[in-house]
């Protein structure tokens, strides 16, 4: 037998037999469940059918006696022997999601198999380790059949990753977004009923229209709300990146290198941070109106507070965004194209205007809606700065965590926000498809960039030195705020706010994390680290899969990751709590799902990081190895993940930034035991607690420079000639993500 | 083992390969290959060649059809299990592998230890002469280096057949003559199969023991490079291999008839049922010579290109490309040409 077949067994075995089937209160890896084999809530599925009753389980052991019988030796009829072993596998996995979803703590969860199934006496919990061990088994066996049937090319590797995947990616994205659906149209008594759901969706507070809210007053529905607000921030951002991609690119500034230096800021910042810079600048508090106060007199404005302050939030937030969209297509015009032009006599205006331009158009479509998609998808900017202007992502989390606590009217805004999503998710595809006049062509290209249009070149830099003065000052606000007392009042100097988050003391019992930070700043980290190198592998593994194997079906499953980029983190954050409350994975309140909502978060980052950088590597590398005899495995562990390491220290670094600075998704997560940074500086936000927000968002920047640099230092990446280090490569991929 | 006369052995029957559903890329091709020999398969692209290579080497699967390797049913097989190696059009070689890695991989995945690998791959190097550069990186290597590498990683696990994918297209023009002619003497060294594509006929008729030249997924014809050349059957073949003039023709036993010539051909170089007589650009003399049919023209073009002259000439048999050695004088545009061949010289194709 060989070391696949007997990982597989192994799984089984200990998932079986060993491990404790049902989730733990504590954490697993408390390890009390070492001590306290036997005992109802921790012993495994032996224990569980033999003592405490739950017979339910038992075929789980049939099928998986079964599979060690068939496993032990194949029979003299390979195929039969193949498919019945896939049969097994397969339905090992079925048969444990089926029990778990039918029999919940109290019973039958469904009261319809009561007639024809076997009574029970109580129920179970959520499912734990011992359930989890046991999938796993039950996958590789079904994959291991699979294969020998002479699927995937007989390949076990590519089977069972990507079974792994499609099943995590089903389970924990789309699993969650339909249960949210599913919610919209119960009634509050748990009843199918289409009129609770229209009474929900036919309202008032959604779809009111009044042409004076358009300018900022109020009266208007969330959803026309939302849709202004991603139209004007789609073009601002998309307008500002161009101009900003057309001076790196095209112009000999000499800030070109501060221009690219930005591009990192709105990965490494958490997104409320430009709305806390804004408060501080023009809030009633802010210097400006200060300053108009004491010079002219003049009453403060709340004017920030609204529409006006959420886009113009949003439009620092995500210009840099667009830009590294926009430098991309900017290079993508290929300079020959344009040499052409002018040596057939068109002025640089007229080059511009009739082959730059078009040959840009699928791009700034692309970079358009990739600022529609994070406008909708972003929380911290409209929780901070909106006030009474609500949008969808605001109205969903207060329908969630406010007095209201209105689960359906949650679900279908959700909904809402989710199709407008997909809507711009569709349009983007298709824009990005259709860019089939992008002039890359790989081969000697060797014009030279021509110089802009002196009008183009005057517009640009007329906005990109305001945009780019105001960005440093924002940012510098959010930085000098943190070491004042009270902004607005007094600015003397302080160290207070550190203090208060970030104490420590020496008493009696030895030196104390006595800051009120620490607690969040350290779950943040726990989290992200543990969720990073998750991210990179199930990223990775489908970059594989999609790039580099063929089996039918493929296209569908390249849509369906490249999907959940598309799924608002609000979404997502109100799914998970709507599907993961209650057995058979009854996860809520707990670190785990906080770690799995980044890694499904972050994973289309992950994926096109590595589809990017796969396509880098020639093809013909995984075919010589082929054919000098390595299967898919081998392939992927001696040639591909060497050539891949630059991608995955990206993948890595972004999958742990990104799951520092989310707020969205995350908000609707944290217990007080799990509380992470960024939903605790947005608590100090609400509270008008802007010191200590200040100054722990700073420490939160400067913590993953470093981070992000120790990774790079500890995987370690290795040049090969001509390649240059591809991290890059995966920072235009961030380029659709979304608060 | 006990075969290994024909162990290098190879045949396709009656094999198809399509994508999808329009025309298949290959079209129910049949074809052997005898054990030692070097065989190209030459066509311009996108006539099939590469995919026919690609099935050899268990990369592509056909859809259709049956293929031997020594005697045994190897179509099933992927290409892990086949006793088949190939040499690269971009050589392939893994970057962050030094020379002996590389070389070393093959005998490594099929578990030899990595001394023993080691030695394999050294004797490998040292055939093609690479001994001392074990410990380099490939983007340390020349063009030529590298490819040498590949043969060499190719080589180490003792194919049954070696599989060479345009193995010159990356090469500079002085460099392919050199390195087509340390392929050949390598191959006819180690006594090896080997199948080899190109589009360069020159570079096809210089190496092969034998040709197979297909077009739009089908075989257009297959023999030695000098039948090829010469006594072409089909006029594509004799269009591309020496880009001959194709003259409507009426044949009547060995009595050729174009136009108002009327002479005879040798029987050997009349297919049945053709139709064109195959004028190369380099059957023709300038002047009447006694005996011979010729014609008589006004040059349209004309062309001094080192070696000698290429021309056109407007003949009433139509537009004729004509090259002309050195030793006659540039001929000028517009004057009259009078142009003869020898009928022993050429052929009629279908």
């Amino acid at each position: 037998m060989n070391v696949y077949r007997l990982i597989s067994l192994g799984l089984c075995a200990a998932g079986l037999l060993l491990l404790p089937w049902y989730a733990l209160q504590d954490s697993f890896f408390a390890f009390k469940w070492i001590k306290s084999f036997s005992g109802k809530e921790f012993a495994p599925a032996l224990l569980q059918v033999s003592q405490f009753g739950r017979g339910w389980l038992a075929p789980l052991f049939l099928l998986g006696i079964a599979a060690a019988f068939l496993l032990t030796k194949p029979w003299n009829d390979i195929k039969l022997w193949a498919r019945t072993l896939a049969i097994i596998g397969i339905a090992g996995v079925g048969y444990l999601l089926a029990q778990g979803f039918a029999i919940s703590a109290q019973g039958y969860a469904f009261e319809g198999l009561k007639a024809f199934l076997p009574s029970i006496t109580g129920g179970q919990f959520g499912m734990g380790a011992g359930a989890l061990f046991l999938a796993f088994g039950f996958v590789l066996i079904a994959a291991d059949g699979i294969a020998s049937m002479g699927y995937f090319r007989g390949d076990r590797f590519v089977a069972s990753s990507l079974i792994i995947v499609m099943a995590a990616v089903v389970l924990f994205v789309f699993f969650p977004v339909l249960r949210v659906l599913w919610a919209g149209i119960l009634d509050s008594s748990g009843a199918l009923s289409f009129s609770a759901f229209w009474d929900r969706f036919a309202t008032r507070k959604i779809w009111a229209l009044t042409p004076a809210c358009l300018w900022g007053g109020s009266g208007c529905g969330v959803a026309w709300n939302t849709l202004w607000l991603a139209l004007l921030c789609a073009a601002g951002t998309t307008f500002l990146g161009l101009m900003l991609a057309l001076i790196a690119t095209r112009t000999h500034t000499r800030g070109k290198r501060i221009l690219r230096l930005l591009t990192v800021l709105p990965i490494i910042t958490p997104p409320f941070v430009v709305g806390l810079g804004l408060i501080m600048l023009f809030g009633r508090a802010g210097i400006v109106n200060t300053f108009l106060e004491w010079g002219f007199d003049i009453q403060p404005s709340r004017w920030i507070y609204g529409l006006p302050g959420v886009l113009l939030a949003q439009l620092f937030a995500f210009t840099p965004v667009a830009f590294l969209v926009l430098i991309g297509v900017v290079e993508g015009v290929s300079p020959t194209l344009e040499e052409a032009s002018q040596s057939l006599h068109a002025s640089r205006w007229q080059t511009f205007k009739t082959v730059t331009l078009p040959l840009m158009m699928p791009g700034l479509a692309n970079a358009f809606l990739v600022g529609f998609i994070e406008s909708i998808a972003d929380f911290g900017n409209p929780v901070v700065l909106g006030g009474n202007f609500s949008v969808l992502s605001t109205d969903i989390y207060f329908a969630i965590v406010g007095a209201q606590l209105d689960q359906g009217k949650a679900a279908v805004l959700s909904m809402l926000l989710l199709a407008m999503a997909l809507f711009a998710f569709w349009l983007q595809q298709r824009a990005t498809r259709k860019k089939s006049f992008v002039t890359v062509t790989g081969k000697g290209d060797t014009g030279l960039a021509t110089p802009l249009d002196t009008r183009v070149k005057r517009v640009a830099v007329g906005v990109a030195i305001p945009w780019l003065t105001l960005t440093v000052v924002i940012y510098g606000m959010a930085l000098v705020g943190g070491f004042t007392k009270v902004w607005g009042r007094d600015h003397s100097f302080t160290l207070e706010h550190f203090v208060k988050a970030f104490s420590i003391e020496h008493g009696q019992f030895g030196w104390q994390w006595t800051g009120a930070a620490w607690n969040s700043l350290f779950n943040t980290l726990m989290f992200s680290f543990a969720a990073a190198p998750i991210t990179a592998v199930i990223g990775i593994l489908s970059a594989y899969l999609i790039a580099r194997t063929r089996f039918k079906g493929q296209r569908v499953f390249e849509f369906l990751t490249l999907l959940s980029f598309a799924i608002p983190g609000t979404v997502l954050g109100v799914a998970y709590i709507f599907a993961f409350n209650v057995p058979p994975i009854e996860i809520t309140g707990t670190g785990l799902i906080i770690v799995l909502c980044f890694v499904f978060r972050n994973l289309p980052v992950g994926v096109r990081g590595g589809i990017a950088a796969l396509s880098q590597i020639d093809k013909s590398l995984d075919e010589a190895s082929t054919t000098l005899g390595a299967n898919g495995a081998k392939t992927f562990r001696y040639v591909l993940f060497p050539l891949l390491k630059p991608a995955i220290v990206g993948a890595l670094v972004y999958g742990f930034v990104r799951s520092m600075t989310t707020v969205s998704a995350i908000i609707f997560l944290v217990s007080g035991e799990t509380e992470v940074a960024t939903t605790y500086i947005i608590g100090r936000v609400v509270n008008g607690d802007y010191g200590v927000s200040i100054a722990y968002s700073a420490v939160l920047i400067v913590l993953m420079v470093i981070v992000i640099l120790f990774i790079q230092w500890a995987v370690g990446t290795r040049k090969l000639g001509r390649r240059g280090p591809a991290v890059t490569t995966s920072a235009s991929t961030l380029a659709a993500g979304g608060g | 083992m006990a075969d290994t006369m024909k162990k290098g052995t190879l045949e396709f029957r009656n094999v198809t390969k399509s994508y999808g559903t329009g025309e298949p890329a290959v079209k129910d091709i049949s074809f052997s290959i005898n054990d030692g020999e070097l065989v190209t398969l030459l066509g311009p692209s996108g006539c099939g060649k590469t995919t026919t290579l690609r099935m050899i080497a268990g990369l592509e699967m056909p859809t259709a059809g049956t293929i031997f390797l020594g005697g045994k049913d190897v179509t099933s097989l992927s290409a892990a299990q086949r006793n088949v190696s190939l040499v690269f059009q971009s050589y392939a070689l893994f970057p962050h592998m030094t020379v002996m890695e590389n070389t070393s991989y093959g005998p490594r995945m099929q578990g030899s230890s990595t001394k023993e690998a080691e030695a394999k791959a050294a004797d490998a190097l040292k055939t093609v002469g690479l001994t001392g550069y074990e410990a380099r990186l490939p983007s340390e290597l020349s063009g030529g280096q590298q490819q040498r590498v590949a043969i060499a990683r190719a080589l180490v696990l003792q194919p049954a057949v070696l599989l060479f994918d345009e193995p010159l297209s990356n090469l500079d023009a002085r460099l392919r003559r050199r390195v087509r002619q340390e392929i050949r003497d390598l191959q006819q060294r180690l006594a090896i199969t080997c199948v080899y594509v190109t589009h360069d006929r020159e570079e096809a008729l210089a190496v092969s023991d034998q040709i197979i030249v297909m077009d739009k997924g089908v075989i257009a014809e297959s023999g030695g490079p000098s039948k090829l050349f010469f006594n072409p059957d089909s006029a594509f073949v004799a269009d591309f291999l020496s880009e001959a003039n194709l003259v409507d023709a009426k044949v009547d036993g060995t009595q050729v008839r174009v136009g108002d010539l009327s002479f005879s051909v040798p029987s050997r170089q009349i297919v049945s049922g053709a139709t064109k007589l195959v004028l190369r650009p380099d059957v023709f003399t300038v002047g009447a010579v006694a005996g011979q049919p010729s014609i008589t023209g006004n040059v349209t073009k004309s062309a001094f290109v080192g070696r000698g002259a290429e021309c056109e000439v407007d003949t009433p048999l139509g537009e004729l490309f004509v090259f002309l050695p050195r030793h006659t004088a540039l001929p000028e545009i517009g004057t009259q040409l009078t142009l003869s061949f020898d009928p022993q010289s050429v052929t009629v194709v279908r």
